[in-house]
C-alpha cells in the first residue's frame, strides 16, 4: 500500500472507530455490495464484525451481486448483515407485475429502497455510507458527517477517497472484486435500471440511463414520496 | 473424575485437538508428491475443508497386481447454500471440470456440487480457481454444520426467497471461523499479531459427527426435512415467512449388522419466529456439541443424542439455551418430495426450467452433450447477467430467471445437444449416490447401476398401466444412506457387489421410514419380488393412494 493510503486508510479507520464509539449500539453500515464496497466492509470487520450491515434487496438485483455479497460476508466474518426487503404490501398494491420501475422509477425506488431502509433503520441514530465525492456532480459536497434527510447522521468516511485509493486499499488487503465490474459495470444498482458504461462515460453513467434521475432516493428530501 | 478418565474418546476427536483448528501438517502433506493421497489423520482432516482422499476402484485389482500404489485422487465438495449459482460462477465451475476434476460435474442431494479426480498437484489450483468464483468448500464434509439446504429456487416467491437467505445465513453463521481453508489451499498468510484465533461456537474439537440443516417450503418436502439432524418447516403468513416449525433427529446413516445404528426420522418439537431461527439453530447444535458421544462415531449423531437422553429431556435442554422456549408447533401440509420438472413463470413473468439430471452427473455422452448444452445456456448474453442456476436436493438444475426470448434460446440449445426431458415417471423419482468407482465407502454400484434397474422396473409398471405413477425410488452403495433411501417408497441399499436391501413403505412425501422387505437381494430377486407387489397395487390401490402407502396398508411390509 502507498503511503498515501495507508494513511488515508488510517484516518478513516479513525474516523470509523470514533463514529462506533459515539453512536455505540445505534449505528450501521448500508452497503450495497456494489463494485467499491469491500473497503469499508473491510475495514468495519477490523473494527467490529458484528456491527449490523443494512443491504438492500430490492428482489430486481443482479444476482452477481448476491453471490458477491456472500462471498464478502464469509471471508471478512461478517456477523450480522440484514437483507431488507420491500413490504409485500407495497408490492402488492403499488408493483404487483414488478414492472414500476420502468413507468416511474422514483416510486420504484421509494417502495424497494428508501421505504424498507427508513423502516430497518428505526432504533439507529446514525448510518454509515460509502458515498464519495468523486463519483458524481451531485456528490461533489458531500461532508464527512452530514445530517441526512431522514434526520440521522450519515457518516461518509470515505468522502475524500478517489479511485486510486480504491484500488490501491483492494490490491492491498486482497479483497476480490465484484464479478460484474470487469464486464463493464463501474456502479451497480438493480439489473432492470443498469446497463454496461461506455468507454469514456462517467462510472454512474448507466445508472437510470436515459432518465434525469441519478440518486435513488435514500440520500433525498423525504418530502413527497409516497406514504 | 475417575469415570471421565476411562472415557475412551474416538480417534477422530484427538486428531481434531491436535490440529491447530483443522491445519494438521496438511501444507506439509499437500506438497508431497510421491505420495498421491495424504497420511490417515490428513485424509480425515481434509474433510473439514470439503474434500476427501480417493481412489479408482476399477483400477485396483490390476495396479494391484502391477505392484503400484492405488490411483489416489481428490473428491472436492462445494459450500453452496440454497443452492444458487450465478451464471458466471456456473461456468468457471465447468472449466474447472475440463481443466483441473474428470471433466464432469456432480450435483448433490445437498444442492451442491462435487469436482471428481483431482490429482493432487491440483489440488491447490482448483480451489483457487472456486475461490476466484466467489465459492469455497469450506466444511462441506466433517465434523461441522454442512451445506444448509432449503427448497429449491428462491426467485419462485417471496417465502423461497426468504427460505434461501435463511439458509444463507444458517451456513455464514456455522462456518467454522478458522482461516485454515485459506492458508493451505489459497496462500493467505496466516494473520498473526491479531485477535487469537477461537471457535466460539464449535470449539477446538468441532462437533462428534456431521451435523445437517434442511430448510422446506410447504408443500413441497423436497429437501426431505424428516432426514436431517435440524429441519425447519416455513410457516407462511401473508406472503412472508412468519417462523418456523423446528424438526430434530433425522439421520439416514446405519452400519449393516449393527442393530446399534439406525436411520430415523425426525421430530417435530415445536415452533420458533423467523427472527430467533440463528438462536433456535445454535441451541440445537450446542446441545449436540455438548452431549453427542465423542466416544464412538457410529453413534454420534444427534439421533442417537436424543434416543440416549430422551426427547422431552432434549426440548428442555434447547429450551434453557433459548432466551424464551420454542412455541407449540404449527400446522403443516406436504404434498411430495419430488421435484416439478419442466417449465413454470412466476408472477412477474421470468421463467424457470428445471431440468432432470440422471442422478446429478453433468457430463458429454455421445447421444446427450447436456454438459456443453448448460455451459452455452450460461453463456447466453442477457442471461449471464440476470439469469441463475438452482441445484435441487433431488440433484436435478433450474435454468432460473429466463425471460421470453431466452427460454426460447434455452429450449433450442438443449434440443440441438440432444437433451430430451422426456423420462419417465419412475426415473422422474429416482435417485442414486455416487458409489463405485471414486466412493471409497461403496459396497456395490449405485450410480452407474439405477438407471438400468429403473429401465426393467418401467417396464413391470407399464405392464400393470402404471407408466404414468410417481413413485420414489432411491438406491445407495452403501448403508450411509447419501441418497436418503431409507424414507423412499423403494429403497434400495448396497451389501455386497450386485447384492441390495430392497426396502418397501416409504411415503410419497418423505415422513415416514420403509422396512427391509428382501435382503441381500440380486436383480432377479428384486425384480422378482417387485412384480407381484405392482400387480397387487394396479389391482387394489384406493384412489389416489400412493405405492409406499398401499404397501403398508396392504400389510406387505
Amino acid at each position: 500500500m502507498s503511503e498515501q493510503v495507508q494513511e488515508r486508510a488510517a484516518a478513516t479507520l479513525d474516523m470509523l472507530r470514533a463514529a462506533l464509539h459515539a453512536h455505540h449500539g445505534r449505528i450501521a453500515l448500508v452497503s450495497s455490495f456494489g463494485t467499491e464496497s469491500a473497503v469499508l466492509l473491510d475495514m468495519v470487520a477490523r473494527i467490529d464484525r458484528a456491527l449490523p450491515v443494512m443491504f438492500l434487496d430490492t428482489g430486481k438485483l443482479f444476482p452477481d451481486t448476491i453471490a458477491y455479497r456472500n462471498a464478502l460476508i464469509a471471508r471478512l466474518r461478517l456477523h450480522d448483515v440484514r437483507t431488507i426487503r420491500p413490504d409485500p404490501a407495497h408490492l402488492a398494491e403499488l408493483d404487483p407485475e414488478g414492472a414500476l420501475f420502468g413507468r416511474d422509477p422514483d416510486l420504484c425506488c421509494t417502495i424497494r429502497k428508501t421505504m424498507p431502509l427508513d423502516a430497518a433503520l428505526e432504533g439507529f441514530e446514525a448510518w454509515i455510507s460509502g458515498r464519495k465525492r468523486t463519483q458524481s456532480d451531485q456528490r461533489a459536497r458531500i461532508l464527512p458527517i452530514e445530517t441526512g434527510p431522514d434526520g440521522r447522521t450519515i457518516v461518509n468516511p470515505l468522502h475524500d477517497w478517489e479511485r486510486t485509493d480504491i484500488d490501491a486499499y483492494f490490491a492491498a488487503r486482497r479483497l476480490p472484486r465484484h464479478p460484474l465490474e470487469s464486464e463493464g459495470f463501474p456502479s451497480i444498482g438493480c439489473a432492470t435500471c443498469t446497463r454496461r458504461v461506455r468507454p469514456g462515460e462517467p462510472p454512474r453513467a448507466g445508472r437510470w440511463s436515459g432518465t434525469s434521475k441519478t440518486e435513488c432516493g435514500i440520500f433525498l428530501d423525504r418530502a413527497g414520496q409516497a406514504a | 473424575m475417575a469415570d471421565r478418565d476411562v472415557i475412551q474418546l474416538s480417534r477422530n476427536e484427538d486428531i481434531k485437538a491436535r490440529s491447530d483448528f483443522l491445519r494438521g501438517t496438511l501444507v506439509e502433506e499437500l506438497g508431497q508428491q510421491a505420495l498421491g493421497g495424504l497420511t490417515e489423520d490428513g485424509g480425515q482432516l481434509v474433510k473439514f475443508h470439503g474434500m476427501y482422499v480417493q481412489d479408482d476402484r476399477d483400477l485396483r485389482p490390476e495396479r494391484a497386481k502391477r505392484k503400484l500404489d492405488r490411483a489416489y485422487s481428490f473428491m472436492a465438495r462445494l459450500r453452496i447454500p440454497a443452492g444458487v449459482l450465478t451464471p458466471r460462477q456456473y461456468l468457471a465451475l465447468n472449466r474447472i471440470a475440463d481443466e483441473r476434476a474428470n471433466g464432469t460435474i456432480r450435483v448433490t442431494t445437498r444442492q451442491t456440487v462435487q469436482f471428481h479426480g483431482i490429482i493432487k498437484s491440483n489440488v491447490r489450483a482448483a480451489l483457487q480457481a472456486i475461490d476466484a468464483a466467489l465459492l469455497d468448500t469450506i466444511a462441506a464434509c466433517g465434523d461441522v454444520n454442512r451445506n444448509v439446504i432449503s427448497t429449491a429456487n428462491p426467485y419462485l416467491s417471496r417465502a423461497h426467497a426468504e427460505a434461501a437467505e435463511a439458509a444463507r445465513v444458517l451456513s455464514a453463521h456455522f462456518l467454522p471461523r478458522t482461516g485454515a481453508w485459506r492458508e493451505v489451499f489459497i496462500g493467505d498468510e496466516r494473520v498473526l499479531g491479531g485477535e487469537p484465533e477461537a471457535e466460539p461456537i464449535y470449539g477446538a474439537t468441532y462437533l462428534p459427527r456431521k451435523f445437517k440443516i434442511a430448510i422446506a417450503v410447504p408443500p413441497s418436502n423436497d429437501v426431505d426435512v424428516f432426514a436431517h439432524d435440524l429441519s425447519y418447516i416455513a410457516i407462511v403468513e401473508n406472503g412472508v415467512i412468519a417462523g418456523y416449525n423446528v424438526v430434530v433427529g433425522g439421520g439416514m446413516g446405519a452400519t449393516h449388522g449393527e442393530t446399534e445404528t439406525y436411520p430415523r426420522v425426525g421430530d417435530v418439537i415445536g415452533y420458533c419466529p423467523a427472527d430467533r431461527l440463528i438462536e433456535s439453530a445454535e441451541a440445537v447444535l450446542t446441545t449436540q456439541r455438548d452431549f453427542g458421544d465423542r466416544t464412538n462415531r457410529k453413534h454420534a449423531r444427534l439421533k442417537y443424542t436424543i434416543d440416549t437422553h430422551g426427547l422431552d429431556w432434549f426440548r428442555a435442554e434447547v429450551d434453557r439455551r433459548m432466551s424464551a422456549p420454542l412455541e407449540p408447533a404449527r400446522a403443516f401440509t406436504f404434498e411430495g418430495n419430488h421435484d416439478r420438472l419442466g417449465w413454470s413463470t412466476d408472477a412477474e413473468g421470468h421463467h424457470h426450467l428445471t431440468l432432470h439430471i440422471v442422478n446429478g452427473r453433468i457430463a458429454d455422452r455421445s447421444d446427450a452433450r447436456l454438459k456443453s448444452a448448460l455451459a452455452a445456456i450460461a453463456a447466453l448474453p442477457g442471461f449471464i447477467d440476470t439469469g441463475a442456476l438452482v441445484m435441487t436436493t433431488n440433484q436435478n438444475i433450474i435454468i432460473a430467471r429466463a425471460n421470453d426470448a431466452e427460454r426460447a434460446a434455452i429450449d433450442a440449445i438443449l434440443a440441438e445437444h440432444g437433451v430430451s426431458q422426456d423420462v419417465s415417471r419412475l426415473a422422474e423419482g429416482a435417485m442414486a449416490c455416487v458409489a463405485l468407482p471414486t466412493c471409497g465407502l461403496a459396497l456395490a454400484e449405485s450410480e452407474r447401476y439405477l438407471p438400468t434397474l429403473v429401465g426393467k422396473i418401467d417396464g413391470i409398471l407399464a405392464d400393470h398401466g402404471l407408466a404414468e405413477q410417481k413413485i420414489t425410488i432411491r438406491m445407495t452403495g452403501c448403508p450411509n444412506g447419501c441418497a436418503r433411501p431409507y424414507i423412499a417408497e423403494i429403497g434400495l441399499v448396497g451389501r455386497n457387489p450386485g447384492k441390495y436391501n430392497l426396502m418397501l413403505g416409504g411415503a410419497a412425501d418423505g415422513a415416514r421410514l420403509n422396512t427391509v422387505y428382501r435382503e441381500n437381494a440380486g436383480e432377479a430377486e428384486i425384480l422378482a419380488a417387485l412384480e407381484p407387489v405392482i400387480a397387487a397395487y394396479a389391482r387394489d390401490r384406493l384412489p389416489g393412494e400412493g405405492f409406499g402407502d398401499y404397501t403398508r396398508r396392504a400389510g406387505i411390509v
